[in-house]
């Protein structure tokens, strides 16, 4: 990409994680930004944001679904999927949202008990 | 009877805007589409009628339809250019002859006092245009594209025609004038 100062990791909200949750559920499914949207209930102007980010990162890839906008009559859908690199980083993420909560410092009371 | 004129009458419009609700949401689209980066106009342009097919109902369509033209600027900054670019890609669509449109902009916003950090940002202009492709712009060393940046934060929500406007108004304006005052500072 030939970025000096991009972190490896993108920018994560709890929206984030949503869509990469539903990827993790389908690892092996393509979906739309319609599929997306009715699967994790994000709007579409939070949903495109969030897919942009991870592709750029490499996390998701997208191609469109293959057919002729004519034959079908309809616009074509862009299909995204979860990359290797992406479903790995996404299980390192939600095993962290899901690890129980424990104080890095050890309370001074505990501690002395 | 007024009161059935009244009824007959709103219903009549609700129809006719719920049938108009389709196409003005692909005009949404479409214009949304337009901000963006040029890299992504098509591609989101397609994808986004795919999503409007798929959206039941009319008045859904015409939500979705808002929804992302709400979020064009986020989009526009989460794009691949953008990442690449030190300068919004909606500013970069726009100015054509750059460097005196980024020194407009900036002297533009000096006079109106809503640059607040001008002589931080010029600072750290030299090293910023170190580590860009971008050659030191003639003549004004010490300002450069990352004040625009700043200039623009706070303007993500600016129309390509009011900036536009805006530079045509400072053009007229002897933009020189405020270019020789900032380069004084």
């Amino acid at each position: 990409m030939g970025k000096t100062n991009k972190p490896e990791m993108p920018r994560l909200s709890y929206q984030g994680l949503l869509v990469l949750r539903v990827f993790l559920d389908h690892p092996r499914k393509e979906l739309c930004g319609a599929d997306l949207m009715k699967l994790t209930d994000l709007s579409s102007g939070t949903l495109y944001p969030i897919l942009l980010r991870f592709e750029r990162y490499g996390m998701l890839e997208s191609d469109w679904e293959d057919m002729a906008p004519e034959e079908v009559g309809r616009p074509r859908r862009r299909l995204y999927k979860i990359t290797r690199h992406g479903a790995q980083i996404a299980r390192q993420l939600l095993a962290n949202v899901n690890k129980p909560w424990s104080p890095a410092i050890p309370s001074p009371v505990l501690a002395e008990g | 009877m007024v009161n059935f004129l009244l009824g007959l009458l709103g219903k009549l419009l609700a129809a006719e805007l719920s049938a108009r609700c389709p196409e003005i949401a692909q005009k949404i689209i479409s214009s949304a589409a337009k901000r963006l980066p040029h890299s992504l106009q098509h591609r989101m342009l397609e994808e986004w009628s795919a999503l409007l097919d798929d959206t039941p109902g009319d008045l859904s369509k015409l939500c979705v339809a808002i929804s992302l033209y709400w979020k064009r600027s986020k989009i526009a900054d989460e794009s691949e250019e953008a990442a690449e670019s030190p300068v919004p890609t909606l500013v970069t669509d726009i100015l054509t002859d750059s460097e005196e449109d980024i020194f407009v902009l900036v002297a533009l916003g000096k006079t109106d006092g809503e640059i607040s950090n001008l002589l931080d940002l010029n600072r750290t202009v030299v090293e910023y245009l170190k580590i860009t492709s971008v050659q030191k712009l003639s003549g004004q060393s010490n300002i450069g594209r990352k004040d625009l940046v700043s200039f623009l934060r706070t303007r993500r929500n600016y129309s390509c025609s009011k900036f536009r406007s805006v530079i045509g108004h400072f053009r007229r304006a002897r933009h020189w004038r405020y270019l020789k005052r900032l380069h004084g500072l």
